[in-house]
């Protein structure tokens, strides 16, 4: 037994300050990527001014001007009950943006603490934690959102669950596998050796080392939560009626878009654009923390 | 990963999503066969004792001939006009206590199942009122005392009391479909919903897929022959997918989407398209139910009803949907006419009365959740309806779940605000006894039937009595008077009401003709004399 461990010096190589402020600068050389960190910008902002941006309530009928095509007055159309597609389409960002962005956050935080345990651990807590990690993921995403929102019922929490849990094996694996890397580290022997906790070595040694692939991982599958949203509320699982969100959107101007399409390519040109800028950003932050990637 | 994502990037573009549904394109075909879409997921079951869904029943339609029918393409009940197929003749004894039908002989069943007698229809019709079968249509035929059989070829159906529309509720399609004895013994129910055995002039050419039925031509048919060989039906919920499936012509009817400018939307798509529209098609009643706060209070029900805007409901169906002022729709006989209300029963548009009546009941924001069926007619009313009530500070929460779990749900009483959608005979009875009566009371348990507002059990004294009255009045012209009573009182005390009628729709290639003009009837016609004109 050592006493007085504060003595000893075992702190892990975390990253500096220096070392993620040069991780920033190389991800906005990429011209590209800075577009895309616009778009994504100007996409939260949409979401949260709505009430101020949008020309109109997005809830509210106008049966004098039913499936109307763009117009001076109603730029992007308007669906069959009159409600104004572009009030719409400003509305649904944000359904689709705080799933986005809520969905991995919670499948993360879980995962993460998860994963480390096992990884951790080891020894029937692993065993346990990867044989359900791999019945989940022997399940594609939006078909376990499927099946999960349609056991929960539909609306907006329910969504957040169905989808954080269908992602949540995806963080419980990188989360294990880099805590098993990072166990083989002799500064994690000697944090042990120095007789700190399980909680303190997973805490401060282990999470600080294991954030950047996490942080890859939670921002790929940003692009991946809106298209999910998306893909259920197309199909009556997610956002309820009258609420707009894009999928719903695209869902209630199928029917009419032969003569109207407006609906259908505005709301399907939003979730295109939006889930290409998450993605392009992901792979860009995926390039920049994966070190065998840097020059 | 980054693989990955590009992949479920591609997967993001909304068109794939709008090409699944739709059917592979047909090959080139010697004998050309009918293929029509209908709006259902799955078969459910080609039995009519047992049949729950339209898609179904049209199938069933061509499979079985029924003892009457109205005349094709109209809802004709007329001793008259009725037309005879699997009955020669029959008659109905003065006190319409007692009917007997002669059959014609020689008809023969597919399958080599024998010739149809009147043990078959005494079969048929045990069958249906035997509580252990669970059949869907024994709620038609409660007054149908016994079935006696006079001999080989007739017989008789004896009521517990008088009704001269018998005709209406028993002896037409579905109903009216028979099937023979003999499957008894051979097959279960569950067996038999998949393998239909009937005598009408198509019969099941193969197995029974979950999404597709085939049937041919009947060679044993003992009326006229079918000019087309063969039927496909091809079940597909999505309306896009169906309407998309008729314009590229790999489809040659549909079943239409009752959605607001559909059918206006696909004549200029398709000028020459023909539109098939049934009138007044199907009854759409808003009930509510009187077991949950605050729709006890008559208050609170009748500022809703002055909150729904009749007129501008009706205009955004353009022209499928029509107005019903009493609970019997105008096409009705005896159906009440707008100038024959009192004022106060038309329930005109009055959202200022509507919010006055509210406050009075001490709701200033009333809030409550429902359960509602993605299905679009039903969606498309709840969704005008909660937006109207909106305007009179009502906020209605819609928690859209798929057509069949809605129906379960809603017959085990969740719901405070119910829409039901059903397509009645024109009969004046029919409608009052099926929503309005105790004994149709819905129950928790799901035994219940229509009753979805509790009326009769929960307020609404004297209308039993004048239902009972009219049943068992013999005298049509009295009968009508008695219900239009009831019906008085009925909007008096708001427990529901007909919001519209609502017209089936089947848009139809010019390139077949049925051979009738469809005008009115349930959601479903006969194909037998259908053929193709190019």
């Amino acid at each position: 037994m050592i006493a007085g461990n504060e003595s000893i010096a075992v702190e892990a190589p975390e990253q500096t300050r220096a070392d993620r402020l040069g991780a920033w600068s190389i991800l906005v050389r990429n011209p590209i990527t800075v577009a895309c960190l616009f778009v994504i910008g100007a996409f939260f902002l949409m979401a949260i001014f709505a009430p101020w941006i949008a020309p109109r309530d997005p809830v509210k009928q106008n049966y004098l001007a039913m499936s109307q095509g763009p117009s001076a007055q109603y730029w992007f159309g308007t669906d069959r009950y009159g409600r104004d597609i572009l009030s719409r389409t400003i509305y649904g960002a944000r359904p689709s943006l705080a799933l986005g962005v809520l969905a991995p956050l919670l499948a993360g935080v879980a995962g993460t603490i998860i994963g480390m345990l096992a990884g951790y651990f080891g020894g029937w807590v692993d065993r346990v934690v990867s044989r359900i990690s791999d019945v989940l993921m022997a399940f594609p995403s939006l078909l376990l959102g499927i099946m999960i929102s349609a056991a929960l019922g539909p609306g907006f929490t329910n969504l957040i669950v169905a989808i954080s849990f269908a992602f949540l094996p995806r963080f419980i694996r990188v989360a294990r596998a880099s805590t098993m890397s990072i166990m083989a580290e002799p500064y994690i022997d000697a944090s042990v050796a120095s007789g700190q906790t399980w909680f303190r070595i997973l805490r401060k040694q282990i999470l600080p080392n294991i954030s950047g692939p996490l942080i890859v991982v939670a921002t790929l599958w940003v692009a991946t939560a809106i298209r999910i949203e998306a893909s259920l509320s197309f199909l009556g699982l997610g956002t309820q009626p009258p609420a707009a969100s894009w999928g719903n959107i695209i869902r209630d101007g199928l029917t009419e878009m032969l003569v109207n399409p407006s609906a259908v390519i505005a709301a399907g040109f939003v979730v295109t654009l939006c889930v290409l800028a998450f993605n392009m950003v992901g792979d860009a932050v995926r390039d920049v923390l994966d070190p065998e990637s840097r020059d | 990963m980054s693989k990955m994502n590009r992949r479920q990037l591609l997967m993001s573009g909304v068109a794939g999503a709008v090409v699944m549904g739709l059917p592979g394109g047909a090959g080139a075909q010697s004998q050309r066969p009918l293929r029509i879409g209908m709006s259902a997921t799955n078969v459910n079951s080609l039995d009519p004792r047992k049949s729950v869904q339209n898609a179904d029943n049209f199938v069933q339609r061509q499979i079985y001939d029924s003892l009457l029918d109205p005349p094709y393409g109209t809802f004709d009940l007329d001793y008259e006009d009725v037309i005879k197929e699997l009955a020669e003749s029959w008659e109905v004894s003065p006190d319409s206590k007692s009917w007997t039908v002669k059959l014609k002989e020689g008809v023969k069943f597919h399958k080599n199942a024998g010739e149809l007698t009147s043990e078959d229809v005494k079969y048929t019709y045990d069958s249906i009122m035997d509580r252990a079968n669970s059949s869907t249509q024994r709620v038609y035929i409660t007054d149908l005392d016994n079935v006696e059989i006079v001999d080989k070829y007739r017989i008789k159906f004896n009521l517990k009391q008088p009704n001269p529309n018998f005709h209406a509720s028993g002896l037409i399609s579905i109903i009216g479909s028979i099937i023979p004895k003999s499957v008894a013994g051979t097959m279960s129910m569950e067996q038999y919903a998949r393998n239909p055995i009937g005598t009408g002039p198509y019969e099941l050419a193969g197995p029974v897929s979950g999404g597709a039925v085939t049937l041919k031509a009947f060679k044993d048919y003992y009326g006229k022959k079918p000019e087309i060989e063969t039927v496909e039906f091809r079940y597909m919920s999505d309306p896009t997918a169906r309407t998309l499936a008729l314009l590229k012509g790999d489809l040659d009817i549909i079943e239409g989407a009752r959605l607001p400018g559909w059918v206006q939307q696909l004549k200029q798509q398709k000028p020459d398209v023909i539109i098939d529209q049934t009138r007044p098609g199907s009854i759409k009643t808003f009930f509510f139910n009187m077991s949950k706060k605050p729709f006890d209070d008559i208050r609170v029900r009748k500022a809703l009803r002055y909150g729904i805007n009749r007129d501008v409901l009706i205009a955004a169906f353009g022209g499928i949907a029509g107005p019903s002022w009493g609970i019997n729709p105008p096409d009705f006989p005896g159906g009440f006419k707008e100038g024959e209300l009192p004022e106060e029963l038309r329930y005109n548009y009055n959202p200022e009365k509507a919010k006055a009546l509210l406050a009075e009941a001490g709701h200033s924001r009333l809030k409550f959740e429902i359960i509602m069926t993605q299905r679009e007619d039903y969606a498309s009313i709840m969704l005008m309806v909660q937006d109207m009530w909106r305007q009179i500070g009502v906020d209605m929460t819609i928690r859209t779940i798929d057509h069949t779990t809605y129906h379960a749900e809603k017959d085990k009483d969740v719901n405070a605000v119910v829409l039901q959608s059903s397509t009645f005979a024109p009969v004046s009875t029919q409608i009052p006894v099926t929503y309005y009566r105790s004994a149709a009371e819905v129950k928790p348990d799901g035994s219940g039937d229509q009753n979805y507002s509790h009326y009769g059990a929960i307020g609404g004294p004297g209308v039993d009595d004048l239902l009972d009255r009219a049943l068992a009045e013999g005298n049509l012209a009295k009968r009508q008077g008695i219900i239009r009573e009831a019906e008085l009182k009925i909007l008096q005390d708001m427990p529901a009401f007909t919001i519209c009628t609502l017209s089936f729709v089947y848009a139809r290639s010019p390139k077949v003709n049925l051979g009738f003009d469809v005008k009115a009837g349930y959601a479903r016609y006969r194909l037998g004399n259908a053929k193709f004109t190019a």
